[in-house]
C-alpha cells in the first residue's frame, strides 16, 4: 500500500456523499406581521409598519440569522378582529410563520394573542396597553409598551410639577382610555387630589360647554384628557370659544404630533403630551442611536418617522434579536419564546426587556409641552429639555 | 346643576337643532317626492364637508364663503339618485332602504379611499372664537351654523309656499297622479327636489365640518337623526321641521349634561325607536297615500 | 335528505387534515351562513330586518357573560340564544304593528340603542372595553387533536349551528306557522279579514331568527375570545346577512349556500388583492338587488 496517495475509494465516497447531498438553499424565517393598513386606523398602522420593515431590511442587510434571510409577510386587520384573526391563522398555520409583530388597538391585538399562543408563535405587540392582556399567563405574548408608563407620567406631572388639588378627567371607551383613566383615579385619590369629573367622553355634534362648564363649576385645575388626537381638537377649540379654561390640559395619547401646532395654532400653545420617543425629542444617551435611526428611516420611506414607527421597530428587533440568539437549527416556538423573555436590547426607544408576563421591563414615557410652536420635555426633571409654563396662560 | 349649566344646555342645544332641521330638511324633501328614505343621506353631508374642508385648505377663505362650493359637491349627485330611485320596484320605502344603504356603504369607500380614514377638523380661525352672554357661552362657530341653517330652511319653507317650483314640489308630494292631470311636470319636480335636497345637504355638511371633525363613517348617526326628525314632524313639513329640531337638541343637549356624553347615541336611538312605535300607524298612512 | 348529506359531508371534512387557518374560514363562513338563513326566515314572512346585529350582539354577550362566570360550553351557547331570542320577542311585540320601511328602520335603531347600552352599562358589559378571555371551543369527545388541531371544536360547532339554524327554518316553513308567515307576507289586511292575528306569528318569527343568529353570536364569542360592543353590535353583522340572503335566493339552503360562497371569495380573492375595497362587493350587490329584477327577488 502507497500511503501518500488517498485511496481510491475514499475519493469515490467523497464524490458520492457530494452527489447525494442537495445544495442547500438558505430557507429565509418567515414573521408575520398584522396591522391596519385600512380602515379607521390606517395611519397608525401603517406607521408601525414602516417601523418593521425597516428593522427587517437591517437585519437582512447584515446577513440574515445565521445565513438565513429574514422574509416579512404583511397582512391588513382592516380594523376587525375577525380578519386579525383569519390573518393570524393564515400566517402561523399557512406560512410557518416563527413570529408575529405589529398591533395597534387591543380589540384586535388580544385575539391575535390567542391564536399566537394555542399556534405556539410568539407574538410581539408593537402598541398594546390593554392591562387584562398580560393577565392570563399567555406566555407567548409580550409588548413594547404598557399603561403602566402613561399612569406614571401622567399622574407624576399632576402631583410634583402642576401640585394640583382638583383634577377632572375625560376619557375615551377604548381599554387604553378607560383603563388609564380609573388607574389615575386611584393614583389621585391615594395621594389626597380631587377628581372634581370622571367621565367618559363621546363626541358628536352637541356642544360641550356644558360639560366643561361643570369642569370649571367644580374648580378643576388640570383637564386630562384621555382621550384621541381629533377630540384634543374639539375640545381645545371649545374652551377657546367658550372662554372656559384651565390651567393645564394634558392629553395622553396624540398630543406629541407636530401636526397638533399645525391644525390649533396659536391655540396650541402650552398644551401638555406624552411622548416616549419622536425624531425631535430625545433623552439619556440614546441621541446617536435616534439620529441613525432617523437618517435610516427618512432614506427609506421619504418623510420623518412618527412615535409608533418606532414602536413598530423595536417589536421587531426584539424578535429578531431573539432570532439571532437561538443561533443556527431549527426554530421552535418554545425555544423563540425562551429567546424572547431573555432579551435585552438597547433601542431609539429605550431598554427592551419583557417581564414574566411580557410586559416592558423599562418602558417610559415623558410629559411635553407645546411651546413656541415646538414640543419641549418637561417631565421627569431628569429628562427635561426645558421648564414647565404652568399656568399654560 | 347649576342654573348657568340649564341655561347653557339650553341655547347650545337650540342652536345645533337649527343645524339638525337643516340637515332633515333635505331627507324630508327628498322622501316627500319620492317615498324614498335615502340611508345615505348622512354620507352626503359628511361628503359636503369633506368637499368643504378641501376647498378651505386650498383657498383660506372664510369657511361661510365656501357654502356654494359645499352644495355643488353634493348637487349632481341628485341626480343620480333621482334616476336610481325612479327605477325601483314597489314597495319604494322598502327598496329606496336597501338601495340607498348600498349607496351610502359606496359612498364611505370612496371617502375613505380619497381622504382615509384620518379625522379632519375645519379648524378656521375666522371661527375659533366666541362671545359670552350672561354666563353662558356661545361659539361664532356654531351662531353662525344656527344661522345659516335658520336662513336655508327658511328660504325652502317660503319657496314651497309661494314659488311655483315649490308649490309643483309639494302637488307632487300630495298626490303625484293628481299633480300630473293637472299639468305638472312630476318628473322635473321631483328632479328638482332631490337636487334642491343634496345642495342643502352638501351645504350642512360644511357647518358640520366647522364644529364637528369629518371622518367617513360620520355620517350613520346624520342618517339617524334625519329619520328621527322626519318621522317627528310629518313628511315635508319644514317648519315642524325647525321645531323638531330645536326640541331634539334640547333634548339631547339636557341629556348630556344630566347623564354624561356616552348616552347621547343610545338617547337618540330610544327617541328613533319610540317615534317609529308611536307614530307607526301614521307613517303607514302617509306611505299608503301614494300611488 | 339532501340536507342531512350534506352535513355529513362538511363534518367529516376535518379529516382530510387541513391547516387550522381553513377550518377558521370555514367555521366563519358558517357563521355568516346562520345570520343568513335567520335573516331569510324574517324575510319569508315579509318582514326585513336591518338590525340582524342586534341578536348576534345579545348573544355574543350572553355567552361571554356566562363563560366568564363559569358555566360550561353548552350552557353559555344555550343562555345566549335564548337571550337572543328573547330579544327577538321583545320586538316582534313592539314592532307588531310596524311593517316595510318603519320595521326595518325600528330593527335598526334596536340594534343601534343596544349597542350604546353595551358601551356605557361598563358594570355589566365592561363598556367599551369589552370582555376578554372567553374559553376557546374544545373538540368534540373522540376527536383525536392531530385532526386539524385546535380549530376543529370551533368548526363543528358552528357547523352544528348552522344545522340547528336550517332545521328552525325548515320546521317553521312546513307548518302551520310557515303558512301563516307567508300569508302574512302576501297581505296583512287580507290575512287580518280571514281571521289572522299577525303579532303572535311575527313574535314567534322575530323569536326564532334571534335563536339563530344568537347561536352564531355565541360562538363567535368563544371563536374570537372577546366581545366588544362596536364590533358585536356593529353594522356588518346587520349588512352582511341582508346581502347574503338576498342574492341566495327563498330556497331553503339558498342563503346558506351563497353566505359560505360570498365569504369565502371575499375571504381568499377581495382580501388578499384589494383589502381598501372590501366593502365595496357588498354595497355593488345591495344596488344591483335593487335595481335588477329576477324573478325570484320578491319579498315584499
Amino acid at each position: 500500500m502507497t500511503p501518500a496517495r488517498p485511496s481510491f475509494s475514499v475519493l469515490l465516497l467523497l464524490l458520492l456523499r457530494l452527489a447525494a447531498a442537495p445544495v442547500r438553499a438558505a430557507e429565509p424565517i418567515i414573521i408575520g406581521e398584522i396591522d391596519s393598513r385600512t380602515g379607521q386606523f390606517a395611519a397608525q398602522g401603517s406607521a408601525i409598519h414602516q417601523g418593521v420593515t425597516l428593522a427587517v431590511e437591517e437585519a437582512n442587510g447584515r446577513g440574515g440569522i445565521a445565513g438565513r434571510p429574514l422574509a416579512l409577510l404583511s397582512r391588513d386587520d382592516e380594523g376587525k378582529p375577525q380578519r386579525a384573526v383569519a390573518a393570524a391563522e393564515e400566517l402561523t398555520g399557512r406560512h410557518g410563520a416563527v413570529a408575529l409583530v405589529g398591533g395597534y388597538v387591543d380589540s384586535l391585538v388580544g385575539p391575535v394573542a390567542e391564536v399566537a399562543d394555542r399556534a405556539r408563535a410568539p407574538y410581539v405587540a408593537a402598541a398594546s396597553l390593554d392591562e387584562r392582556l398580560t393577565a392570563r399567563g399567555n406566555r407567548y405574548f409580550f409588548r413594547v409598551s404598557n399603561l403602566r408608563a402613561y399612569v406614571d407620567v401622567t399622574t407624576g406631572v399632576v402631583r410634583e410639577v402642576f401640585k394640583a388639588r382638583h383634577v377632572a378627567i375625560l376619557y375615551s371607551h377604548t381599554p387604553g382610555a378607560s383603563q388609564l383613566a380609573r388607574r389615575q383615579k386611584e393614583v389621585f385619590e391615594r395621594a389626597g387630589i380631587h377628581v372634581a369629573v370622571f367621565e367618559p367622553f363621546a363626541p358628536g355634534l352637541s356642544d360641550f360647554t356644558p360639560l366643561l362648564a361643570r369642569v370649571r363649576d367644580q374648580g378643576a385645575e388640570v383637564l386630562l384628557s384621555d382621550t384621541f388626537f381629533a377630540d384634543h381638537l374639539l375640545l381645545v377649540r371649545q374652551m377657546a370659544q367658550s372662554g372656559l379654561r384651565v390651567d393645564a390640559f394634558l392629553g395622553a395619547f396624540g398630543l406629541e404630533f407636530p401636526s397638533v401646532v399645525l391644525e390649533l395654532g396659536p391655540a396650541s400653545e402650552g398644551l401638555y403630551g406624552t411622548t416616549s420617543w419622536q425624531p425631535d425629542v430625545n433623552w439619556a444617551g440614546r441621541e446617536q442611536e435616534s439620529r441613525l435611526f432617523v437618517a435610516a428611516y427618512t432614506r427609506r420611506f421619504g418623510r420623518a418617522p412618527v412615535p409608533l414607527t418606532m414602536h413598530g421597530y423595536a417589536a421587531a428587533r426584539a424578535v429578531i434579536r431573539a432570532l439571532e440568539t437561538l443561533g443556527g437549527g431549527a426554530i421552535t416556538g418554545d425555544h423563540l419564546r425562551e429567546a424572547l423573555a431573555r432579551v435585552d436590547l438597547e433601542t431609539p426607544l429605550g431598554r427592551v426587556k419583557f417581564d414574566d408576563h411580557g410586559d416592558p421591563v423599562a418602558y417610559e414615557r415623558v410629559v411635553v409641552q407645546i411651546q413656541n410652536g415646538r414640543h419641549v420635555v418637561v417631565y421627569p426633571p431628569n429628562h427635561a429639555t426645558a421648564s414647565p409654563k404652568y399656568p399654560a396662560r | 346643576m347649576s342654573l348657568t349649566t340649564l341655561l347653557q344646555a339650553l341655547v347650545s342645544g337650540a342652536l345645533v337643532g337649527c343645524l339638525y332641521a337643516l340637515i332633515a330638511a333635505g331627507f324630508s324633501l327628498v322622501l316627500s317626492v319620492s317615498r324614498g328614505l335615502n340611508l345615505a343621506h348622512g354620507e352626503l353631508v359628511v361628503l359636503g364637508g369633506y368637499a368643504g374642508y378641501a376647498a378651505w385648505l386650498l383657498l383660506g377663505v372664510h369657511p361661510l364663503l365656501l357654502l356654494p362650493l359645499a352644495a355643488l359637491a353634493t348637487l349632481p349627485l341628485g341626480l343620480v339618485w333621482d334616476r336610481l330611485t325612479a327605477r325601483l320596484a314597489p314597495p319604494v320605502e322598502l327598496w329606496s332602504c336597501v338601495l340607498t344603504f348600498g349607496l351610502s356603504l359606496l359612498l364611505q369607500s370612496a371617502m375613505t379611499g380619497f381622504w382615509s380614514g384620518e379625522y379632519r377638523l375645519l379648524a378656521s380661525p375666522a371661527l375659533g372664537h366666541g362671545v359670552a352672554l350672561g354666563g353662558v357661552a356661545l361659539s361664532h362657530a356654531r351662531l353662525a351654523a344656527a344661522l345659516v341653517a335658520l336662513a336655508a330652511v327658511g328660504a325652502l319653507a317660503l319657496g314651497l309656499r309661494r314659488a311655483r317650483w315649490g308649490r309643483a314640489i309639494r302637488a307632487t308630494s300630495l298626490d303625484r297622479d293628481a299633480a300630473s292631470l293637472l299639468g305638472i311636470d312630476v318628473e322635473r319636480a321631483t328632479r328638482l327636489a332631490f337636487v334642491l335636497a343634496f345642495g342643502l345637504a352638501g351645504g350642512a355638511g360644511l357647518l358640520f365640518a366647522t364644529i364637528h371633525y369629518l371622518y367617513p363613517a360620520a355620517g350613520s348617526e346624520l342618517t339617524l337623526l334625519a329619520i328621527t326628525l322626519a318621522i317627528w314632524a310629518g313628511i315635508g313639513r319644514m317648519r315642524a321641521l325647525l321645531f323638531g329640531g330645536v326640541a331634539l337638541g334640547v333634548v339631547e343637549a339636557l341629556t348630556v349634561a344630566v347623564a354624561g356624553t356616552g348616552w347621547r347615541e343610545p338617547a337618540l336611538a330610544l327617541l328613533l325607536l319610540a317615534s317609529l312605535l308611536a307614530r307607526g300607524g301614521a307613517l303607514a298612512r302617509e306611505f299608503g297615500r301614494r300611488s | 335528505m339532501k340536507l342531512a348529506a350534506v352535513l355529513l359531508v362538511l363534518a367529516v371534512l376535518p379529516l382530510l387534515g387541513p391547516p387550522a387557518y381553513y377550518l377558521y374560514l370555514f367555521s366563519t363562513a358558517y357563521q355568516f351562513a346562520t345570520l343568513a338563513t335567520a335573516w331569510s326566515l324574517l324575510a319569508y314572512g315579509g318582514q326585513v330586518s336591518f338590525g340582524q346585529a342586534a341578536f348576534f350582539g345579545l348573544g355574543a354577550y350572553g355567552a361571554a357573560l356566562a363563560s366568564l362566570h363559569g358555566a360550561s360550553l353548552w350552557l353559555t351557547i344555550s343562555l345566549g340564544a335564548a337571550l337572543a331570542g328573547a330579544g327577538g320577542a321583545a320586538v316582534g311585540l313592539a314592532a307588531g304593528r310596524l311593517n316595510g320601511a318603519a320595521l326595518a328602520l325600528a330593527t335598526l335603531a334596536t340594534a343601534e340603542l343596544l349597542r350604546g347600552v353595551a358601551l356605557n352599562w361598563t358594570a355589566l358589559t365592561g363598556g367599551g372595553s369589552g370582555l376578554v378571555g372567553i374559553p376557546s371551543i374544545p373538540s368534540l369527545p373522540g376527536i383525536p387533536l392531530e385532526l386539524g388541531g385546535r380549530r376543529v371544536g370551533a368548526y363543528h360547532l358552528s357547523l352544528a349551528t348552522l344545522a340547528a339554524a336550517l332545521t328552525i327554518s325548515a320546521v317553521v316553513l312546513r307548518s302551520r306557522a310557515g303558512l301563516a308567515l307567508a300569508a302574512l307576507r302576501e297581505g296583512e289586511t287580507r290575512g287580518a279579514l280571514l281571521g289572522l292575528r299577525p303579532v303572535p306569528w311575527k313574535v314567534l318569527a322575530f323569536a326564532l331568527s334571534g335563536v339563530a343568529t344568537g347561536l352564531a353570536g355565541a360562538v363567535y364569542a368563544h371563536t374570537l375570545g372577546a366581545v366588544e360592543p362596536d364590533v358585536v353590535f356593529g353594522r356588518v353583522f346587520s349588512i352582511a346577512p341582508l346581502v347574503m340572503a338576498t342574492l341566495g335566493g327563498r330556497s331553503l339552503l339558498g342563503p346558506a349556500a351563497a353566505a359560505v360562497a360570498l365569504y369565502l371569495v371575499s375571504e381568499l380573492v377581495f382580501h388578499p388583492l384589494a383589502p381598501a375595497l372590501h366593502q365595496l362587493p357588498y354595497a355593488l350587490a345591495l344596488i344591483a338587488v335593487t335595481l335588477i329584477r329576477p324573478a325570484w327577488r320578491r319579498i315584499p
